[in-house]
């Protein structure tokens, strides 16, 4: 009304449209965002189930790319990798490497699969026996580790009261 | 009548990359969004990746408004987690830091979050007195159950940071279950053991929480664990089984498991957890619970 009209001029009139426009368009945007959370609520909610973790599923073969038929079933390749990790831990790593080098090309093969190791049918006895020995290593490296420090609570209690006057 | 207090559990592992801003994130989302409960998460990480994943907007790549806006306040304010810490390790001073919706950030009516500040990277200089500390998490928790105005939360979670801090000590020495996310690879597995055979001599002589171990990110292949995911949930179970009994504590390898999923972060900053990883958390959080109460 800067011409002293009663009315509002026509830019006036544009402006006021614009800022009502905007308003509708954050109410449409807050409108949009709900549909989306309700639709992505919806599609979590009524999604097609995790498939069936207890079902059998196919295994990576050790005979995929295979020659010769393993004579041992995944079980005992796993007790015998407990074994090996056992051996290891008592005398050492030649031990292993002598027990793996009398084993069969597909029992090793077998083996390796079972740990997750490549097992195609070009890897090589060398490769395998070397692959099973990393692993077995890995086993124990798993279940070591040394505190070089003891927490204060713990070195203040294991202290026997002779002991701390003696250190007095 | 007085609010029961809620169950604690805190994501925590020595390593870094292992997902525990993740799992965290997804739990909370999971259980609030599918569940009656109310939740309540941490961000006790200096480092602020699980704020930055509730709060992004993954349009713009800034933070949401709405969120923005109340944290300038939070912070205006001194209501932040490093300023109820500053307050309750000064000393001589009684702990009367108000806690209510200018401190927690209402992300729904199910999921509530107090988030990080940087300033916690400098906290460990400032204070450095460990038993100072260890009661601030269990105070802070009694005032939020004492605090009419907020509601009675089931579930409280921890994302803590990948060390060992003061604020750690302070979750561990009150919390009731600590989850340990680990994944199918060795330097991720090697963390369990030196966590579960560490951690009672260094929060002793508090009670130990029950802890619970499982494999996330774990590759699949036909829909189940690789060989080598299998392997390593095998080696972590052991170690478990070896800690709890040598150690006397109660550790346990979950059987549930989260497949890996590229690219979760920015599905999580686009709209929460992916529907095909709503079942696996569920399943954890499940286990979880019933191990609680077990």
């Amino acid at each position: 009304m800067s011409d002293g009209s009663a009315f509002k001029s026509a830019s006036e009139e544009v402006a006021a449209l614009m800022r009502e426009l905007t308003q509708i368009r954050e109410v449409l945007r807050d409108i949009s965002n709900r549909v989306g959370q309700i639709e992505r609520h919806v599609k979590r909610a009524f999604t097609i189930p995790a498939k069936d973790k207890s079902k059998p599923i196919r295994q990576q073969s050790a005979n995929a790319g295979g020659v010769m038929k393993p004579q041992i079933t995944s079980a005992d390749a796993l007790r015998e990798f407990d074994e090996l990790v056992s051996v290891c831990r008592d005398h050492g790593p030649e031990t292993i490497i002598n027990r793996l080098n009398a084993k069969d090309h597909s029992e090793l093969r077998v083996i390796a699969v079972e740990l997750g190791l490549p097992a195609g049918s070009k890897v090589s006895r060398k490769q395998l026996t070397s692959s099973i020995a990393g692993r077995v290593r890995e086993s124990l490296l798993l279940s070591t580790n040394r505190n070089v420090t003891e927490p204060r609570s713990a070195s203040a209690t294991s202290r026997t009261p002779e002991e701390a006057k003696k250190e007095e | 009548m007085p609010k029961r207090n809620p169950k604690t559990i805190a994501t925590i592992n020595f390593k870094g990359g292992v997902g525990k801003t993740t799992v965290t994130w997804c739990l909370g989302d999971v259980v609030s969004s599918f569940s009656r409960g109310k939740v309540l998460i941490f961000d006790l990480d200096a480092q602020m990746s699980l704020t930055q994943v509730i709060t992004l907007n993954e349009a713009t790549g800034a933070l949401e408004e709405r969120f923005r806006n109340w944290y300038d306040t939070a912070t205006q304010r001194r209501k932040t987690i490093f300023d109820a810490l500053d307050q309750f390790t000064k000393p001589a001073q009684h702990f009367d830091f108000g806690v209510g919706f200018d401190f927690i950030y209402q992300i729904t009516d199910n999921l509530h979050f107090i988030p990080s500040v940087e300033d916690l990277y400098w906290m460990e200089l400032e204070v450095f007195d460990r038993e100072g500390v260890k009661d601030f998490i269990r105070r802070l928790l009694g005032k939020i159950a004492n605090t009419p105005k907020l509601p009675e939360y089931d579930y409280v979670i921890f994302d803590c940071p990948p060390s060992f801090t003061l604020l750690s000590y302070s979750v561990l020495s009150c919390c009731d279950l600590v989850l340990i996310p680990v994944n199918p690879d060795f330097f991720a597995s090697k963390g369990t053991n030196l966590i579960l055979n560490s951690l009672k001599m260094r929060i002793e002589p508090f009670p130990l929480p029950r802890i619970g171990v499982f494999m996330n990110k774990t590759r699949t292949w036909g829909g189940a664990p690789t060989n080598e995911a299998r392997f390593y949930m095998r080696e972590v179970a052991r170690v478990c089984g070896e800690a709890a009994e040598r150690q006397n504590i109660r550790a346990k390898f979950f059987d549930s498991w989260i497949p890996e999923r590229v690219g979760i972060k920015r599905a999580l900053t686009a709209g929460g957890v992916p529907p095909e990883l709503v079942q696996p958390f569920k399943d954890l959080w499940q286990e979880a619970v019933d191990y609680l109460h077990e």
